[in-house]
């Protein structure tokens, strides 16, 4: 994958509180689904993507309303009847949007999901502004040692890829 | 994130023509204009060898914080970014299992997040977590969220 780095228009003022914040609840592994009760649990963290979701107002047959319903089990505490949904509404839902992505039987499923997920997301928000500000952004800039900026428009996540034997920095 | 944003020689072949046709030979740095609140780094564990998947699971240690603003074109002081999260993948490309560790509200400690149902009992030490195999050898996608102020 090409290393995309995104930034976005203008950055929120916030603490670190206000931006991560885990989840009190486990989510039920069911079908084998873990990748994505880790990527759900990773989303839920951060605040803002959160709030992005509780807010939305879609419709009750679309994607993003069954995410809306787990981060509302998640942000009470209550999972008891999240296996349901989970099982009836989101595992047809994510299996259609991402079965473009998955190869079968692969073990690297979460930057798979993650992708076709938020774009599920963003497509039923009818947004323009995507929900995740500083996940996911629209372009990147650039600029050459001669000053000359180069701007790239991108429309998938922020996912840096390192190749081990490296640093991060 | 050096090889990310190191300069790549543009010659031969590759060389940049200029507006007024001439052929010259350039740099070209990638810096970062602006950053985003949250970073994601994937570990790249997963690869496709001789047409067989493997999974690597070399030690690699993610810091625990990183200053984004060597990457970037303005120095900007507040690109500090602390480590927020993971997903960790646990088994081989065949069979294995994903959790997430997320920080803590207080900043000191991490949970972890599992598929098991029920409350969160898993709290764990920051020290102790990055102490862990989940850490060190699981580490898949690291998320990093900026401490500084934004602006």
């Amino acid at each position: 994958m090409e290393p995309i780095l995104l930034c976005q228009e203008q950055m929120p003022t916030a603490s670190m509180k206000d931006l991560i914040k885990p989840s009190k609840s486990n989510l039920r592994n069911f079908d084998n689904h873990c990748y994505l009760n880790a990527v759900l649990q990773m989303l839920f963290a951060v605040v803002p993507f959160r709030n992005e979701v509780m807010a939305s107002t879609s419709t009750e047959d679309q994607f993003t309303q069954v995410v809306k319903k787990i981060f509302h089990y998640l942000a009470t505490g209550k999972t008891r009847d999240q296996l349901q949904i989970l099982d009836h509404d989101l595992s047809e839902k994510i299996d259609k949007i991402a079965s473009t992505y998955f190869r079968n039987g692969s073990q690297e499923d979460v930057v798979n999901l993650l992708l076709p997920f938020l774009e599920g997301i963003r497509e039923e928000t009818h947004t323009k502004k995507l929900p995740v500000d500083g996940l996911v952004a629209t372009r990147i800039d650039a600029i050459d040692p001669k000053d000359n900026y180069y701007r790239y428009d991108v429309d998938i996540i922020v996912v840096v890829p390192i190749i081990l034997g490296s640093t991060l920095e | 994130m050096c090889a990310l944003t190191k300069s790549n020689l543009m010659e031969g072949e590759n060389q940049f023509i200029t507006p007024d046709g001439k052929r010259i030979d350039v740099a070209i740095v990638r810096l970062f204009q602006d950053v985003p609140p949250f970073l994601l780094f994937k570990v790249e564990r997963f690869a496709v060898t001789n047409g067989k998947g493997m999974k690597n699971s070399s030690n690699f240690l993610c810091p625990d914080s990183i200053d984004m603003s060597r990457f970037m074109v303005n120095n900007i002081p507040s690109r500090q970014y602390k480590l927020a999260g993971m997903i960790c993948h646990r088994g081989n490309i065949d069979c294995g299992y994903y959790l997430t560790y997320v920080l803590n509200e207080d900043g000191e400690s991490f949970v972890r997040l599992d598929s098991i149902g029920g409350e969160i009992a898993a709290t764990i030490s920051k020290d102790d977590f990055m102490k862990s195999n989940d850490f060190i050898k699981n580490s898949y996608l690291a998320l990093y969220v900026c401490t500084g102020q934004l602006p």
